[in-house]
């Protein structure tokens, strides 16, 4: 075994958080459990649903796993959010795992505003991101992921992102994010922001820009050197309000 | 007959090949205009080899595979497709696909790359290179060597008409790439199935393929 490589801790106990909402006799339940982050209910009825996501720990140490896996049922909708964003501090040596899986059934919407993920001076972070959308399904999410602390250059960062539409691959990118990449990689940016809408493809207002995907779907990104600077909540107010009610 | 794998290769990689090559600078004009320096041309070249040249690298020997043991290229196709989330990208690619079917078709008539290529709608260059490339009888190799080789010298000779540079340097930009498309063979000759084409970005690349038609003065497509 490399002596140089990051190892993530086995001994560590990966319980996985989990949120869904599944139909039932014409209501719907919650599923909830709690992981290195706590999903608290804001807001359920009927058909919908909203839940926060806490953090239980100081998140993420070196050896952390942070496992969260969403599901939401068939003609339902999830509104997810974060109550804050995550720093992934230095791991002495030991890497950590941020692991995410989400599933939108058949005529189900999930909406994720995430909060970035902030990956501190030392920090070697593997992003896991595995979204499957059913015929008929919706999603649209946040993602931000930002080099270091104020006055830091950052760790490392590796996001693997797999999306499939309809069992078809969709969106299928590993993104490095690091202080010191090659020309044409990130420029001089810090913050890698995103929203991604799949199973459907809203209009983009004037002064944004978004890429068509090939299956129904759009990715709008921004790289910049200051996460204040992100014009996509305009963006996603916008493609939030053009998804059709449940 | 097939031609002789590095006869084959040469004319293959042959910038004159009548598939409008010529109309691309993989990706270096696009740079320019977003603000890319000159004197970073070389180092724009490594970023290429390790990310998009990667992705293309990889589909177009998973294309020969999928030709060579007689099955469709749809997902291959996919794959690349999920891996090019820009329209502008994808289309610009396409462009030359189309053109590096038709060779492949006249070239190669009746052969399992022609049956192969032509149900495809908007066939990706990769693909259509991979396939043509087991027409050819070109290897995994081989094939990854001619993708990644045909982007760093499409990108030389662009920058000849972009950027005041002698043409000897642009040479001695492709020799001193040799070493990283090299690791590009190691990383996807033996590839076989979609799901394992690389996926590596480079998002300020695409971003600057992407805002490229809206520039009003260009040279190339792409």
């Amino acid at each position: 075994m490399s002596t140089t490589a990051v190892t993530v801790s086995t001994h560590t106990e990966v319980r996985t958080a989990r949120v869904g909402l599944w139909p039932q006799d014409g209501r719907c339940r919650l599923e909830l459990a709690n992981g290195l982050v706590a999903p608290r209910v804001i807001r359920h009825d009927a058909t919908t649903a909203e839940v926060s996501l806490v953090a239980t720990t100081a998140t993420l140490l070196g050896g952390d796993v942070l496992r969260l896996a969403v599901e939401v049922g068939p003609g339902l909708r999830l509104d997810l959010r974060d109550v804050a964003g995550t720093v992934a501090y230095h791991g002495r040596g030991l890497g950590c795992v941020v692991d995410v899986s989400l599933r939108v059934h058949e005529g189900a919407t999930l909406t994720w505003a995430a909060e970035p993920l902030v990956v501190a001076d030392g920090a070697e972070v593997t992003r896991q991101l595995r979204v499957d959308v059913a015929e008929g399904g919706r999603l649209l999410l946040r993602d931000q992921v930002a080099l270091g602390r104020s006055g830091q250059d950052g760790g490392r960062l590796d996001c693997h992102t797999t999306m499939t539409y309809a069992g078809r691959p969709a969106l299928v990118e590993h993104l490095e994010v690091r202080s010191g990449l090659a020309p044409g990689a990130l420029g001089d940016a810090r913050v890698v922001d995103s929203v991604t809408s799949l199973g459907w493809r809203p209009e983009t207002p004037a002064g944004h820009t978004a890429y068509r995907l090939h299956e129904p779907g759009a990715l709008s990104r921004q790289l910049l050197t200051q996460s204040h600077a992100s014009t996509l909540p305009d963006l996603w107010d916008d493609w939030t309000s053009q998804l059709p009610p449940i | 007959m097939l031609p002789h794998p590095e006869f084959a290769a040469m004319l293959l990689a042959d910038g004159r090949l009548p598939v409008g090559g010529h109309t691309q600078s993989a990706g270096l004009e696009p740079a320019l205009l977003g603000g890319l320096e000159p004197r970073d041309i070389p180092d724009l070249i490594t970023t290429r080899l390790r990310t998009v040249v990667l992705v293309d690298a990889g589909t177009a020997v998973v294309a020969r595979h999928r030709t060579m043991a007689g099955l469709p290229l749809d997902d291959v196709q996919l794959a690349w497709a999920a891996r090019t989330p820009s329209e502008v990208v994808r289309a610009a690619s396409i462009a030359v696909g189309r053109g590096q079917r038709r060779l492949a078709q006249r070239l190669w008539p009746g052969s399992a790359a022609a049956s192969a290529l032509a149900p495809l709608r908007a066939p990706a260059r990769p693909v259509a290179v991979g396939s043509m490339a087991a027409a050819a009888g070109l290897d995994g190799a081989r094939t990854a060597r001619l993708v990644a080789y045909d982007d760093v010298q499409s990108l030389c000779a662009a920058a000849l008409k972009l950027c005041p540079l002698d043409p000897a340097e642009t040479t001695e930009w492709l020799l001193h790439a040799g070493p990283g498309v090299e690791a590009v063979v190691v990383a996807v000759a033996h590839l076989t199935e979609p799901d394992g084409i690389p996926a590596l970005s480079a998002p300020l690349l695409e971003q600057w393929q992407h805002a490229h038609p809206t520039h009003p003065r260009r040279l190339f497509s792409a």
